[in-house]
């Protein structure tokens, strides 16, 4: 029987990566604008997760569950790298704009690839404000209880990280806003 | 401010950015190749294990080895006394760093009248350094008669307390050296010096004639107990 519970165990666990690992690597590369150090997260993560499965299977939204370690992991570590000095941002290839008529010239790709840098440019804590808020799709207040701050602190970071983000932001398609990656385990949070 | 418009565009790119981000395949097949699955507990078999190994710890120190030190490292010598060090230590000139401070905060409290000792070099003391700056320097002090004045001229009066070390009584004492002894100039200021907390301790020894001569042992990173084994060790073969 404890064999039996054991390989289902086991079975969940690895259909939980199978179904986390491009959301977590995603988060991840959104946080840290590299790839090498999106894995080490989602690795670190999945390995954090394993020591509490048994309690994190058995919530509704396992994966959100993980993308709140790896969030914490991003701005831990990216914290530690700041204190010692290190560049968190990837050394930029590519020139910022000299000013908007320039950036408005720039291609879809180049847009993209602004924002991307634009947002590994911003401190580690505003960047996961944004992240959650306006990727993961998540409340205030589900932000402030994922970061340990005030939803105050999560209104004026997302403010002060807009602001920052406003100049390389692609004009907005005519279809809208995109569907979010989360629309399914997250569309139960009302008070937005 | 954020506006509707900004919050839509900002969701807008954060999508448009995910989108583009693409697990490649040879991170994705490390990531779920790799066995990150929690080991089940046995906890009736960690049970038993615990159990022996507390059996393992306890009986030994029952039937007395746990008065040596946990682990043997060199053998410091002293006239006919052998004093077992723990591991990690290496025997080096007294003079030497880091055991130059020690040893000369081992040169006694109230100088001997028929003290002959030279500088800590040139002693007779013995010493051992750790890779991690500690250091255990001994020596048998020069041979005083005991008076009711001063029954231990060597040993310190102040600070101390009194210790059983094997069948001897001792007195060991703890105190802050400092080192370097003053400020330290340097390229970049002043900086204050180290402190650095010293073990002494202080064994009265039978040297004939109605003579006595003081084991003097000291180290700067070992516990009280720690130097006390080591003497009552050496002092017993």
């Amino acid at each position: 029987m404890k064999l039996v519970r054991g390989g289902l165990r086991r079975r969940q666990f690895e259909a939980f990566i199978a179904d986390a690992t491009d959301v977590l690597f995603r988060a991840g590369h959104l946080m840290t604008g590299d790839a090498g150090s999106a894995e080490d997260l989602v690795q670190e993560t999945f390995i954090r997760v394993a020591r509490r499965w048994d309690r994190v299977r058995v919530m509704d939204h396992p994966v959100a569950y993980a993308r709140r370690v790896l969030v914490n992991l991003a701005v831990t570590e990216a914290e530690r790298r700041s204190r010692q000095r290190a560049e968190l941002a990837p050394q930029p290839t590519w020139s910022e704009p000299a000013d908007q008529a320039a950036a408005g010239a720039l291609s879809e790709v180049e847009v993209k690839a602004e924002f991307r840098w634009a947002l590994a440019k911003l401190p580690p804590r505003e960047r996961a404000v944004l992240v959650l808020r306006y990727w993961a799709d998540l409340p205030t207040a589900e932000v402030a209880a994922i970061l340990g701050c005030s939803a105050g602190t999560v209104k004026s970071s997302a403010s002060r990280g807009a602001a920052r983000l406003a100049r390389v932001l692609p004009q907005p398609s005519p279809a809208g806003n995109p569907a979010s990656p989360y629309e399914e385990s997250e569309s139960t949070h009302a008070d937005r | 401010m954020l506006t509707d418009e900004l919050e839509t565009r900002l969701r807008e790119a954060f999508s448009q950015a995910a989108a583009d981000i693409e697990v490649p395949g040879q991170a994705r097949r490390r990531l779920l190749s790799r066995d990150y699955h929690p080991r089940t507990v046995n906890r009736k078999l960690t049970a038993v294990l615990a159990a022996a190994a507390a059996v393992a710890i306890a009986v030994p120190l029952a039937i007395g080895w746990g008065s040596r030190p946990a682990a043997a490292g060199p053998v410091l010598r002293l006239a006919s006394y052998s004093f077992q060090l723990p591991a990690g230590y290496q025997l080096t000139a007294a003079a030497a760093a880091p055991c130059h401070v020690t040893v000369t905060a081992l040169l006694p409290w109230d100088p001997n009248a028929n003290d002959r000792r030279g500088p800590p070099g040139q002693t007779a003391m013995q010493a051992a350094a750790s890779a991690a700056g500690g250091c255990i320097a001994a020596m048998l002090a020069p041979p005083y008669t005991p008076t009711a004045a001063v029954p231990d001229p060597e040993a310190p009066v102040d600070g101390a307390h009194p210790v059983q070390v094997g069948r001897y009584h001792g007195v060991i004492v703890h105190s802050l050296t400092h080192y370097p002894p003053a400020l330290v100039f340097s390229v970049t200021g002043i900086r204050a010096a180290k402190h650095q907390l010293f073990t002494e301790l202080f064994v009265p020894l039978p040297a004939g004639g109605g003579e006595m001569r003081d084991l003097v042992i000291g180290a700067s990173q070992l516990s009280e107990s720690e130097l006390i084994k080591i003497a009552a060790t050496g002092l017993a073969a």
